[in-house]
């Protein structure tokens, strides 16, 4: 009968009690020191246009509803609360600035901020969405103390990255974030000393959901140090062991590893010509080696592409850069040589080329949508698709003539003639026409016709042969169109397509030419 | 160039023309202008005649009917179609038997789709088809081979099905083409042999609509403007043409055509006639017999020791005017749906100008003893206005619908419908749509709509949205504003009338078109209450009431524990006691007169008889006191002012209020014999009065009133009054036989609260929600009144809360005092009504053990335990919320197979929660409390600052500046009261009543509208035992509550 699935796991989930082992060996290993930084604005400052005196709020979906996500500090003292819907907000706080959470964007500001957290120590974690830690234990010879690391931090923070942030110190990660998060700077040296500064923290910092810290709340849990009160597998029952092994690293009863950041890294590649090379062939066969370690560096990385750079470097003369780009992200070493040589044809060498080099950086995650549009020598059967095709062909194209080179019309569903088409650097959109009759050639601009006894007149009067077809239509967008359209001959015989203006002037247009 | 329509000369010359394809916005999102500008507009253009052809719709026609009987214009009914196969045509009713089959066939369509479209085909035409009606075939663009075959064979088929009745439409729209388009059809007409009439698919009255009409285009499809292309209309030519125009355009047979085909079609809704269901009487009487046997059985009834003369009288006098006017089948219907809620126990009352008659308190319709009334039975039915009686029935809201299907099981679907309810724009939903439609983010959209308070009139929307930092330079601001003008008031789509029933004796569907409501199981007519009454058309009220639920439940509490059957007819009449208790307002719960308006009144009234009742219930009304009539009542009442009459004619009139005009018939009867207005004008008076705020119109009235009362001799200053009150009266006024049926209700309510509050308080918490005050307010009046109220508590609370009687059980008599309120189950906000029933069933088999018994064997989800858990309902198995939350959190769900788990668990060191923290609680999971209030908690606090309590105003002078603060438990802003907001305050010793004038509103909008506890400071004003502060200054100090979640009942 003991086999009931629930009641079995539950000692097996809870680690030992006492853990004040305090061998001579650890003793000596010196306790980590977590330095947290915790954004609380990071929603908003990673607006740029988001300066600290206007009202702003960042915005979530929450139970389907918009609520606030994070407030700037004025409109905070205005009444605005997170969680509060929007509209309450900006009840509120008239001439309130709405964003959407990007969580995008605040990855990002996080990476920038982690790389620069690196100048204090090699171990920096991330803790996204809006905080990271660093331990600083190491460096606090090189600093000259905490404190000096910790002015530094605060200085740059707050004066290059105008970052609002707060900041903790303890011997445990976990802690250092609670500490941060609940806007608390204490610095505490010893592991001891944890329990009785947490003690004092409430339950609403813990990292765990909002129905549970409601249930917490619930059962007249307030405080940290309430919950320490109670009994560990009753709890661990209630709010699941994660809980209980989250108290544990916190007091660091357990290890809590963690990943440390990287700086993403540059690729770079250099090749020295024994002697001076003047043909771009040779050039091109060498390109195309070092291209194929960036090849192969991308694929270790699983990323690809947008633009890589050549620099050849001469003796007398600045270097001559290449750089090879790509309307969509690659990692196609035959595309980006066909791409190179479009270049080097249309290159000629100011000197002899003495070295090489290639480097690329910003890479980008590669995704299989990427590899469809193109031919895969990753696959064993290149997928040769027609669209693929083109697009390949008109980024040559374009890099033998220049971006300017290639229009392609696509029609616009509008009654406005001038508005009834588009013209794009790619066909991409389905075409949809009006049935009306259309010229062939539009004038860029319509043009004024002179009037003769009310009549239009184009060096010569103008016969009107068909119409009027009325056009009435873009009130919308400032841009209202209230026109006559007729199809009209001259005296040479050409088909015009002319109108009258539906206004006060009633003056007379030429707005195409019929084939 | 102008063409004037006035300029005869020019008239003669241009060829005559009938517009026979023109839908309205009743054919919602299409037609951008209303059926009286489309005829208003065709008449001034000297049209012959104007169809309006909404898209399987009649619901536009009657209107359309009355504007065109005004502009003397001949109009045609008729609707547009698209069949399954897209072909489209429209059909022109020509005679009544015409207009019946074309109103079937719509009935048909709609009934076989959802609501708000339709689906046709040629097979369901065919087969229902509607024989005499014109067909006009609406031809497809064809340019292609393919489109000219269909086109073909769609012409064919209309042609074969209407022959000799068929027209191709040809609407040339200067689309370019149109020349190609003429000949096409040309030929087409030639080869089927179908004759060509003009008409130009007309969507709008003149063309300054045309950006409605693309906007509405855009509301319909869901897309923003800019991305319909070729969706809109390429021009805005579908307008109502000038003849000048026209002449231009068309061939002059194509024109002369249409007057052929306009003088085919003859019929005018003024044709249709209503015949009631026949079934009612039985086969040896007529409705007339019929119905004086029951007056007379029932008379026999109400009065066995004998009827009083003066009743007789009135039977006789009514009979015969019912009678003359043949209602007697509409009395014996209402009566034959009152008779079968009678059976079933269903507690209803009527009312209405007929309601109250002497017949209808025989029939039993009505409890307004006509013995009791003075003077309200005379004028029920005006036999010179010809104006249908007007019976609203109301039954307890709970069972409504037990009528309603009653009603729909007697008559059939095919003979009984809802009336409908036309939804229109309004400011909110109107900047919504127009917002989404020119291509705001739905972000701005929301924030836009949000800002338009309710209480903002049109008006004021462009002041509205540049408050709230939009800027009117902004062209999108701009385009939003003209066409959020313009959409206002249109019809969006039609919805059911609250409960307006129509009941016919052969089949509705001849009559009116019948589509399917929102709600299954019901369907609605396509006419709304004003199209009915415009035609004479019956129908009947059966409305849902909230205090009728009450008071039938509080009757049967008492019931029981007098073991005798206490019903309405059984409250005693004219109670002192009662009226005492009514006096000093002390009405929290009663009917009608619990407002806070109400309550103020009461104790300067002093309202001494049932009258007094009915007069109360009419002058607290938004009409008289925007007419002015309160203060000279008041005082002619208390005898500061002498009461006297302009004339013995008007005194006839106004004896009966002193001389002030309170109830709409005395409006009306002023204008009869005062200003010489016919029976027939001041009905039209009462219909303007009730729509001049949305239409104008009164003003053609004002010179007749002044005039006709300055003739008869009456001083200008008098006059001037009438029409103020008539315009005060607008849509607000009240009509004497309403008042009447509500102060029997509130008497009774009254009763019930002076002499078994217990009971009706169980009766008030059981029927919610309803009324003014929430359960909180409720829960405590009771207890003032020394109520003992028990907690809810899972081990022994029912569904519904519950009297307990505690003390001897072994003695017989049970009095009030000894009662208990139990609170129920269902007062705990978030458990499921599963949850309950569970609960209840478990219960029953044997008592809880304790918690982890009741969740296995009630079967309950954690959330139904959380919300027990933080109700304190738990308390008898658990201790206190905080103990209840930490167990049921360690339940184990689902182990089905086992036994009850039983897991070891110490007590554990949990805290006790402070009355503060109950308190919170208490009012967040119940919204009441049987502990202290939570002022009560603070008062330390709010003493520091100074800050009185509600008790302590009344010590104080008039304008004595003072401060005070309390949860907000009501905000309102009376239509009547010029941007004034009233708020009630609530601490722990009653209510602060706050007056928050516009400026004051205006400038701490923040605070009045979002603080829950509030503290205001301001000057007292006390007169006849009424007490207002006066606010100059509001602060927020809902932050003391903590989470303390207080809800105030906000009325517009």
């Amino acid at each position: 009968m003991a086999k009931s699935p629930a009641v079995l796991p539950l000692p097996l989930l809870l680690p030992p009690e006492v853990h004040r082992p305090a061998s001579q060996a650890e003793a000596e290993i010196p306790q980590p020191l977590w330095l947290a930084l915790v954004f609380p604005k990071l929603a908003l400052e990673v607006h740029d246009d988001q300066r600290s005196d206007i009202p702003a709020v960042a915005v979530k979906e929450y139970k389907g509803r918009s609520v606030v996500h994070t407030a700037s500090r004025l409109a905070e003292v205005q009444g605005v609360r997170a969680y509060m819907p929007v509209n309450a907000a900006c009840a509120l706080c008239p001439g309130l600035k709405v964003y959407p959470v990007n969580e995008q964007l605040q990855h990002d500001r996080l990476q920038q901020l982690a790389v620069w957290a690196e100048q204090f120590t090699s171990k920096v974690n991330v803790q996204s969405p809006q905080a990271m830690l660093l331990e600083v234990r190491g460096s606090l010879k090189l600093f000259g103390g905490l404190s000096a690391i910790q002015d530094q931090i605060r200085q740059q923070l707050t004066e290059q990255w105008r970052q609002s942030f707060h900041s903790a110190v303890s011997p445990t990660p976990m802690a250092s974030l609670l500490l941060a998060n609940s806007g608390e700077s204490d610095v505490v040296h010893n592991k001891q000393h944890l329990r009785s500064v947490l003690g004092g923290l409430s339950v609403n910092n813990l990292p765990i959901g909002l129905k549970k810290k409601q249930q917490l709340r619930n059962t007249g849990v307030r405080l940290l140090r309430d919950l320490w009160r109670l009994p560990r597998h009753a709890l661990a029952r209630r709010f699941g062991p994660e809980l209980i092994s989250y108290l544990d690293r916190t007091l660091g009863l357990i290890p809590d590893p963690l990943d440390f950041f990287s700086s993403p890294d540059e690729f770079e590649t250099f090749y020295e010509f024994p002697m001076e090379v003047h043909n771009t062939a040779l050039l091109l066969n060498v390109a195309g080696q070092l291209l194929q370690q960036l090849v192969i560096f991308l694929r270790q990385r699983d990323v690809c592409i947008n633009q890589c750079q050549f620099q050849l470097y001469h003796d007398r003369c600045a270097a001559t850069n290449i750089i090879v780009g790509v309307r969509q992200a690659t990692r196609d070493h035959k595309h980006l040589i066909s791409l190179l040589e479009e270049h080097l044809n249309r290159l000629s060498l100011a000197a002899p080329v003495m070295s090489i080099k290639l480097s690329a950086n910003d890479f980008i995650l590669f995704s299989p949508e990427d590899l469809s549009l193109f031919l895969e020598p990753e696959l064993d059967q290149p997928l040769l698709r027609k669209e693929s095709d083109i697009v390949t062909l008109l980024e040559q194209v374009q890099a033998r003539m220049g971006r300017d080179a290639i229009r392609t019309f696509h029609s616009v569903a509008d009654h406005r003639p001038e508005y009834a088409y588009r013209v794009n650097e790619t066909v991409t959109k389905k075409c949809e026409s009006t049935k009306q009759h259309r010229p062939f050639w539009l004038l860029p601009e319509p043009r004024v016709l002179p009037q003769k006894n009310h009549r239009p007149w184009l060096q010569g009067p103008v016969t009107l042969i068909k119409g009027p077809e009325r056009i009435q239509a873009g009130w919308w967008s400032g841009h209202d169109v209230r026109r006559d359209y007729y199809i009209a001959v001259d005296n040479k015989g050409s088909h015009l397509w002319i109108y009258q203006e539906l206004n006060e002037h009633c003056r007379w247009y030429l707005h195409g030419l019929f084939s | 160039m102008g063409y004037s329509p006035d300029n005869t000369s020019e008239n003669v010359r241009l060829p005559l023309y009938a517009e026979l394809h023109c839908i309205s916005n009743y054919s919602f999102l299409r037609g951008a202008s209303f059926p009286e500008e489309l005829v208003e507009r065709a008449a001034c253009l000297r049209y012959r005649a104007l169809a309006i052809t909404d898209e399987c719709s009649l619901a536009g026609v009657v209107r359309a009917h009355i504007a065109a009987k005004e502009h003397n214009l001949h109009l045609i009914i008729g609707s547009e179609f698209t069949l399954q196969d897209a072909s489209r045509f429209v059909l022109l009713a020509t005679d009544r038997a015409s207009y019946g089959r074309l109103s079937h066939v719509i009935t048909v369509a709609r009934r076989q789709a959802r609501k708000g479209e339709y689906y046709l085909t040629r097979q369901i035409l065919e087969r229902h088809h509607p024989k005499g009606c014109l067909a006009l075939w609406l031809p497809n663009f064809s340019d292609t081979d393919h489109e000219h075959t269909i086109n073909d064979q769609a012409l064919r088929w209309l042609a074969q099905c209407f022959p000799q009745h068929c027209w191709i439409a040809v609407e040339l729209l200067l689309t370019g083409d149109d020349q190609k388009r003429l000949h096409i059809l040309q030929a087409l007409g030639e080869k089927h042999r179908v004759p060509l009439c003009a008409s130009g698919d007309v969507h709008m009255h003149h063309r300054p609509r045309r950006a409605l009409q693309d906007t509405l285009t855009a509301i319909r499809l869901g897309k923003p403007l800019a991305q319909l292309g070729y969706e809109l209309f390429p021009n805005g030519e579908r307008y109502l043409r000038s003849r000048q125009r026209l002449q231009k355009i068309y061939p002059q047979a194509l024109l002369e055509e249409t007057l052929r085909i306009a003088e085919c079609c003859q019929f005018s809704l003024d044709e249709l006639r209503y015949e009631y269901p026949k079934e009612l009487v039985p086969n040896n009487h007529t409705a007339k017999t019929w119905l004086r046997v029951l007056t007379e059985q029932g008379m026999q009834r109400r009065w066995p020791q004998g009827t009083p003369d003066k009743v007789k009288k009135a039977v006789e006098h009514e009979l015969a005017l019912v009678d003359e006017m043949a209602y007697a089948p509409y009395f014996l219907t209402v009566y034959d749906i009152v008779q079968y809620a009678r059976t079933q126990g269903i507690l209803c009352q009527g009312r209405g100008s007929a309601a109250n008659s002497a017949i209808c308190y025989c029939l039993g319709i009505t409890e307004v003893d006509p013995d009791r009334m003075q003077l309200l039975f005379e004028r029920f039915i005006s036999k010179e206005r010809n104006e249908p009686p007007d019976i609203d029935v109301d039954f307890e809201h709970e069972r409504r619908e037990e009528v309603i299907q009653y009603i729909y099981q007697k008559y059939g679907r095919e003979r009984a419908a809802l009336a409908a309810t036309v939804i229109t724009y309004r400011p909110r939903s109107a900047v919504r749509d127009v917002g989404k439609a020119i291509g705001m983010s739905l972000d701005q959209v929301d924030r836009l709509a949000k800002s338009i308070h309710w209480w903002h009139h049109v008006e004021t929307i462009e002041q509205q949205l540049q408050e709230n930092g939009f800027s009117l330079q902004n062209p999108l601001i701009e385009r939003l504003v003209i066409l959020v003008q313009q959409i206002l008031g249109f019809p969006r789509h039609l919805s059911q009338h609250v409960g307006g029933f129509v009941i016919n004796q052969g089949k509705l569907s001849h009559l009116v078109p019948v589509q399917n409501a929102a709600m299954p199981e019901r369907t609605v007519i396509q006419w709304e209450k004003d199209d009915l009454e415009a035609l004479g058309l019956l129908k009947i009220d059966i409305l849902a009431l909230g205090m009728l639920s009450a008071i039938r439940k509080a009757l049967t509490y008492v019931s029981r524990y007098s073991k005798q059957t206490v019903t309405l007819a059984d409250i005693p009449a004219e109670d002192p006691a009662v009226y005492q208790m009514i006096q000093q307002a002390d009405t929290v719960g009663v009917f009608q007169i619990e407002s806070r308006a109400q309550m103020s009144m009461l104790p300067r009234l002093k309202p001494r008889s049932f009258y007094d009742l009915v007069i109360e219930i009419a002058i607290i009304r938004p009409g008289p006191i925007q007419g002015d009539m309160v203060h000279p009542y008041l005082r002619r009442r208390s005898g500061e002012e002498v009461i006297t009459y302009p004339s013995d004619a008007v005194k006839d009139v106004l004896s009966r209020t002193l001389g002030v005009p309170i109830f709409q018939e005395q409006v009306m009867q002023l204008a009869m014999v005062a200003a010489g207005f016919s029976a027939g004008e001041a009905d039209q008076l009462r219909r303007s009065m009730a729509a001049w705020k949305r239409k104008g119109g009164l003003d053609q009235f004002e010179g007749k009133l002044l005039e006709g009362m300055k003739a008869r001799g009456y001083s200008e200053q008098f006059a001037q009054q009438i029409f103020n009150q008539i315009k005060g009266f607008g849509e607000y006024g009240f009509p004497e036989s309403h008042s009447a049926s509500f102060a029997l209700l509130a008497y009774a309510s009254s009763w019930l609260k002076c002499y078994h509050h217990a009971a009706f308080t169980c009766a008030l918490l059981n029927s919610q929600p309803m009324g003014f005050y929430a359960p909180a307010q409720l829960v405590a009046d009771a207890r003032k009144h020394g109520v003992h109220v028990l907690p809810v508590d899972v081990c022994i609370s029912a569904h519904d809360s519950t009297l307990e009687f505690t003390g001897d059980n072994g003695s017989s008599e049970i009095t009030s005092k000894k009662q208990s309120l139990r609170l129920g189950l269902r007062i705990i906000k978030g458990l499921s009504s599963t949850g309950i029933d569970n609960i209840i069933c478990a219960r029953k088999q044997r008592p809880f053990a304790n918690v982890q018994d009741m969740a296995t064997r009630a079967k309950l989800n954690k959330k139904d335990m959380e919300c027990l858990a933080a109700a304190n309902a738990l308390k008898s198995l658990t201790g206190d919320r905080h103990r209840a939350y930490w167990q049921i959190a360690g339940i184990e769900n689902n182990i089905p197979i086992f036994e009850t788990p039983q897991f070891l668990e110490g007590d554990v060191m949990l805290s006790i929660p402070s009355e503060g923290q109950n308190i919170t609680a208490d009012y967040a999971t119940t919204g009441l409390t049987l502990g202290r209030h939570p002022l009560a908690l603070l008062r330390d606090r709010l003493s520091r600052r100074r800050i009185r309590k509600a008790e302590e105003l009344w010590e104080l002078n008039n304008d004595t500046k003072v401060t005070t603060a309390g949860l907000v438990i009501c905000r309102q802003r009376p239509g009547s009261a010029n941007n004034v907001v009233f708020v009630t305050l609530e601490d722990e010793t009653g209510q602060t009543n706050v007056v928050v004038w516009p400026q004051l509103a205006e400038r701490q909008a923040r605070e009045l509208l979002n603080a829950h506890l509030l503290c205001v400071q301001g000057s007292i004003q006390q007169e006849d035992g009424v007490l207002h502060l006066i606010a100059f200054r509001l602060q927020d100090l809902s932050t003391w509550l903590g989470d303390l979640s207080v809800h105030s009942r906000d009325f517009c």
